[in-house]
């Protein structure tokens, strides 16, 4: 899916464009519908000019039948024609919201983190649910509806005109007035602006809706009702004053257009009389005028009314468009495969909007050792690590692996090179099985079971009551402990095999009965791999090769664990009171017990 | 269909009104057909005997109405608009006020895609039918209603078979009706499903991200998004052929009356004006009922969409006493409690007492039933047997807004909201100061990297807090728990992505803040409970050791095999085997 940067109509053509022929076949068919639907008044007209006609008897009764057939065949084919169209434009409606809708999936996947922090997922899921599924409005309807809506009148019109130019013209009366009318109502100057509220307060509403479910437990023992919740409230309250505002705003011109659209009668019947009465005009011609003078308008009321839709679609296509361009992370033009698994920040600076967390760090960690990284929280080093997997990328400097800039590695190689047990390991819906396995093809069962085993995890999955088959994650069958779903995250490590692991606070679930497990799970895993760990538990990383002591943006401090002590830095500060807290127990007496 | 509707707005007197509006929009639009008839019947008299004065009083009349009806149709037109979007707003708010009101049950069985569905596009689906799709139709049918009856004073026999044409087509439209809620169920499922996937890969993107899965590998989205498709082709190709069946069958009846009109004429049993009347209305009679076959399509879609909302309305909340009770103390009392969700039983036969002013810890194996204790005194579920008391007062007889009201909790999953620092500790207290909010944070030791944050309190927070490291976040709950000031606090693993200094320093504040209260706590960490008052050890659902930490060590149970499990393994470290596999070699 190319964004270029084709805006409004021309960009919906563009989409719809995707699917050309079959939505031609589908505007065919939808005008030779029209045109059998005009079949029936032709008959019917045909047959008045008969029945009025003095000599009208049985010897007429052939051509009669042969015009019911013909009105017969005319409906059938209208309707035969007209499913045909429909399904056309909804097949390659379909097809095209399927196809926007994964290109959109797929260009969200390479986006940095900062689009997702800024954006919430209720907007997002607005946009790829609501705003693509109103494009198939275009495809389907509005497309064939068009080929009707323009052959239909211009038929009738020519028809008429063919039978009595005069009548035609005043049939013609309340067209130009519709137009104009139209145009009020949904042409004025503020549309644009009206229709990106619109928009704006929706994406609002989903956002609230989305997060006021996510955080139902919160909402509950806070006692947040709709009421204090405002914001859901007020979201609620700003989108229906929103379509008030605009519903009274279209009204007047809506409503003169649309009684004016039905209302040709008005104008045929007093000119069809003084005609007649001249003796200029046939009883049956008048007749006809009747019957026919207004129904050319409906389908042109459909077309005109598109308008209203139309730029609620547009908004919604620009919104999806804005989407797709968002700066993915691009694949530079010469990739480059890394040979080793040593890791170096060299002068690397990184902040989030202006405030700057990395101030042109350096450090470089050798392939195969163990490296830890401590520091205040909001030190940075979280950023070091979500730097590596490119969920960012570097403001200045650059950030090598093997001795390869990672931008000149393949996005697809980096992601295989290194593994990442986040602090909060999200768990999809799905069994334990596909959650170890995270859609890596050509896995056995055995495989799986083999990660899971080194992670520690089969005994609990055992216990489960589908065993590896058991849903799990939200509306799954069990809800599974920090610490299990820390262990199953190791096991996709191991699964993946990757030589570079990066731990984010992994030990923060230890489970009590289960320390030791996770601790030979991570031995394990941390065995023949270049590992950085995040850790706020000191006692833990006592035994890394290196420690980098994070401090305001940079290393601040680097060494062994006893070097770092010895050197009496902020390192000792932090080891001094690590060790005084790790006696520090609950007490109703406060401090005092220890 | 009409039901499902009638719960979700609470009174539809106003869509009454709307309609009512409609409907007089649309006999003003089908007069002039009237004028039409009376005129029709003048021109078609002899040339002599017509009375041109009446036809052009008649004329007059219809411009009037053409004004009268641009006036009626602008109010229409706003009135069916805003009461059908302020219904759907207070539905709404009345829907997401009684979602809160559920057992937590309810959110556990459903995708959380799936609820906001129901909140979001179900409603949408309602909106429409409430502002224009029930006001249309039921507009559609009133128009060839009074035709009828015009129709059947003119002419008995021709009207007769008009209405058996309509009746003819009915099968038809009940069929579609049929299919499109076959079709439509699965087609809402695969929708719901859907957006369940999508909010799944949206918050899950990091993980996905870490491990290639996204775009078009993301198998599982991938899947659904088409199936969503073939779904959405199959209810169109299913819904469309009885339509247009109904539709046939319509304009056949159109052509029938046709040659009923002529073969009546031959036989001298019809009026030229009366046939010319019938011909040339007729298709004002049938044109509306088209309609009304491809309104009704679409409601029956929609009322499927509001009969999942209306599925959820009827859902009974959690049940609410009439007066509550409110209790003078603070002790919290399980007896006999049993639980479980879905059959698996998670608490059996539970004794215990947490008293007022003093630190209960739960401890055990994952699984062991300890948060759902919590969330029974919470009342987030209901017990199966036995009662839950707070002062001697059972949970269910108070005011689920008072026991809220008297409960801290701070999660073991943090959630916080798209906002800023400064609403999410508020949270805890609708009408907290700066100050307070401040104070709070100070406690909970995060006021010193909400400080160094550009826009300090003022700082946007990501969905669900993603912008914030886990102890960041769980700080700030602590904050809000706080700033509630509770009498009785809830702590499940309140501190476990801690480092241990701010551990130390929090758990000093929280001792000192519950001197007064009643505090329970879930700990993995045996040596942060070793001062508990009381330690209760939960395995499987039961209780089976209950005493102080030297208690517990005596009995020499489950306690103190964890706890020398713990001590021996308090060392390990990061790279342990490594140094001993160079050490080895």
């Amino acid at each position: 899916m190319n964004a270029n940067n084709r805006t409004g109509f021309v960009r919906l053509l563009a989409i719809a464009g995707q699917k050309k022929w079959h939505l031609i076949v589908s505007v065919l068919l939808a005008g030779f519908s029209s045109l059998c639907a005009m079949v029936p008044y032709i008959t019917i007209y045909l047959s008045i000019i008969k029945l009025l006609d003095p000599t009208f008897g049985p010897q007429d009764y052939p051509y009669v039948t042969r015009l019911a057939l013909w009105a017969v065949a005319g409906v059938l084919g209208r309707f035969f024609l007209l499913l045909a169209s429909t399904m056309f434009s909804h097949v390659a409606a379909f097809n095209i919201l399927y196809g926007l809708r994964a290109a959109l999936a797929r260009h969200l996947g390479t986006l940095h983190m900062g689009y997702f922090s800024d954006t919430r997922s209720g907007e997002i899921k607005k946009i790829l649910m609501e705003d693509v599924e109103e494009i198939e409005q275009f495809i389907a309807h509005h497309v064939p509806d068009l080929a009707s809506g323009v052959v239909l009148p211009v038929v009738t019109v020519a028809c008429l005109f063919a039978v009595d130019w005069r009548m035609a013209l005043v049939a013609l009366i309340p067209l130009p007035l519709a137009l104009c009318l139209q145009y009020f109502a949904f042409g004025s100057g503020d549309r644009d602006e009206l229709m990106k509220n619109y928009h704006d307060s929706l994406e609002a509403m989903n956002g609230n809706m989305v997060e006021y479910v996510r955080g139902m437990p919160v909402v509950k023992v806070f006692n947040q009702s709709v009421n204090s919740f405002s914001r859901l409230k007020a979201s609620v309250y700003a989108y229906r004053d929103f379509v008030n505002l605009w519903a009274e705003k279209a009204a007047p011109p809506w409503a003169a257009f649309t009684v004016i659209t039905t209302s040709s009668l008005f104008f045929i019947l007093p000119a069809g009389i003084w005609f007649y009465m001249k003796g200029s005009l046939s009883l049956s011609t008048l007749l006809l005028f009747l019957m026919m003078g207004s129904g050319y308008m409906l389908p042109l009321l459909k077309v005109a009314l598109m308008g209203g839709t139309m730029s609620r679609i547009m908004e919604g296509v620009s919104r999806l468009d804005a989407i797709l361009k968002q700066p993915g992370i691009k694949d530079a033009a010469t990739p480059v495969l890394p040979e080793r698994h040593s890791i170096e920040f060299r002068n690397v600076s990184f902040g989030y909007d202006d405030r700057l967390v990395l101030r042109n760090t350096s450090f470089f960690v050798e392939e195969g050792s163990v490296t830890a990284l401590v520091g205040a929280s909001g030190a940075g080093k979280s950023t070091i690590a979500q730097l590596l997997l490119r969920m960012w990328d570097v403001q200045d400097g650059e950030i090598l692996v093997g001795g390869v800039d990672i931008r000149e590695i393949p996005h697809e190689r980096l992601m295989n090179l290194i593994g990442f047990v986040f602090q909060d390991a999200f768990m999809f819906s799905d069994t334990v099985y596909e959650n170890i396995r995270m859609g890596m093809e050509g896995v056995t069962e055995g495989e799986v079971v083999k990660a899971a085993e080194a992670a520690q995890c089969m005994d609990f999955i055992n216990a489960l009551p589908h065993g590896l088959y058991t849903r799990i994650g939200e509306g799954g069958e069990v809800h599974l402990s920090g610490g299990e779903r820390q262990r199953l995250s190791l096991a996709r490590i191991f699964l993946k095999n990757a030589p570079i692991v990066i731990l984010d606070e992994a030990t923060a679930y230890a489970d009590a009965e289960n320390e030791s497990k996770i601790q030979a799970a991570f031995s394990e895993v941390m065995t023949g791999r270049t590992v950085i760990v995040i850790a706020h538990r000191l006692s833990t990383i006592t035994d890394a090769d290196t420690i980098l002591v994070i401090d305001d943006g940079g290393v601040a401090e680097r060494g062994h664990h006893e070097t770092l002590v010895e050197q009496g830095g902020l390192y000792r500060g932090m080891w001094d009171a690590h060790t005084a807290a790790k006696y520090w127990r609950f007490s109703i007496n406060g401090g005092e017990s220890c | 269909m009409l039901k499902s509707l009638k719960v979700i707005a609470g009174n539809m007197r106003p869509i009454y009104a709307a309609t009512g509006m409609n409907t007089l929009h649309m006999m003003l639009n089908g007069a002039p057909y009237g004028f039409l008839f009376v005129v029709l019947m003048e021109l078609l008299k002899p040339r002599a005997e017509i009375n041109f004065a009446r036809i052009a009083w008649l004329i007059g009349g219809m411009a009037v109405i053409l004004v009268l009806n641009i006036c009626i149709a602008m109010k229409a037109h706003t009135t069916s608009y805003k009461t059908s979007y302020t219904l759907a707003a207070e539905a709404r708010l009345r829907l997401g006020d009684h979602l809160r009101k559920l057992s937590m049950g309810f959110f556990k069985k459903r995708d959380p895609g799936d609820i906001t569905a129901l909140l979001l596009q179900d409603m949408a689906k309602v909106e429409q039918v409430f502002s224009h799709l029930f006001v249309d139709a039921l507009a559609c049918l009133i128009i060839p209603g009074i035709m009828a009856l015009v129709f059947f004073v003119a002419d008995a026999r021709m009207t007769t078979f008009m209405v058996a044409a309509v009746i003819l087509a009915i099968p038809a439209l009940v069929a579609g009706q049929k299919i499109i809620g076959w079709f439509g169920r699965e087609h809402i499922l695969t929708r719901n499903r859907v957006s369940s996937r999508l909010l799944e890969y949206l918050q899950g993107i990091k993980a996905l991200k870490a491990f290639n899965l996204t775009g078009s590998r993301f198998q599982r989205l991938d899947d659904v998004l088409a199936k969503f498709k073939s779904d959405s082709i199959r209810l169109e190709a299913a819904a469309a052929g009885p339509v247009m069946v109904f539709l046939t069958v319509l304009e056949l009846g159109f052509v029938g009356l046709l040659l009923l009109g002529m073969h009546l004429y031959v036989h001298g049993s019809i009026t030229i004006p009366i046939l010319m009347i019938f011909l040339v209305m007729g298709y004002k009679f049938f044109e509306p009922l088209s309609n009304f076959g491809l309104f009704v399509s679409e409601m029956r879609y929609m009322s499927l969409a509001a009969s999942r909302v209306t599925d959820v309305l009827d859902t009974p909340p959690l049940p609410e006493p009439v007066s509550g009770k409110v209790p003078d103390n603070h002790d919290i009392a399980f007896s006999n409690v049993s639980f479980g969700y879905d059959g698996t039983e998670v608490l059996s036969g539970i004794h215990a007492t947490f008293p007022e002013q003093s630190i209960t810890a739960l401890v055990g194996p994952s699984g062991g039933g300890k948060t759902t204790m919590t969330s029974l005194v919470s009342r987030f579920w209901d017990v199966d047997s036995g009662c839950v008391s707070i002062g001697g007062v059972d949970v269910r007889e108070m005011k689920t807004d008072d026991l809220h009201n008297m409960i801290s909790m701070v999660f073991q999953d943090v959630y916080l909201f798209q906002d800023t620092i400064f609403n999410n500790i508020r949270v805890g207290k609708k009408d907290a100061t700066r100050e307070e909010v401040m104070a709070a944070a100070k406690v909970a030791r995060c006021h010193e990297f909400i400080e160094r944050l550009e826009d300090g309190y003022d700082s946007m927070v990501g969905e669900g807090g993603a912008t914030l490291s886990g102890g960041e976040k769980q700080r700030i709950s602590i904050a809000r728990a706080i700033l509630k000031d509770a009498p009785i606090v809830l702590l499940d693993e309140a501190t476990a992505s801690l480092d241990p200094e701010n551990e130390m320093h929090l758990q000093q504040a929280i001792g000192d803040l519950v001197k007064s209260k009643t505090l329970v706590v879930i700990a993995h960490r045996l040596s942060t409970i070793v001062h508990a008052d009381q330690i209760l050890v939960l395995d499987k659902g039961r209780i089976i050791e209950q005493g102080t930490h030297d208690d517990l060590m005596t009995v020499d149970g489950l306690y103190a095999r964890l706890w020398n499990e713990q001590q021996r393994t308090k060392g390990w470290k990061f790279g342990a085997k490594r140094r001993l596999g160079k050490t080895g070699s």
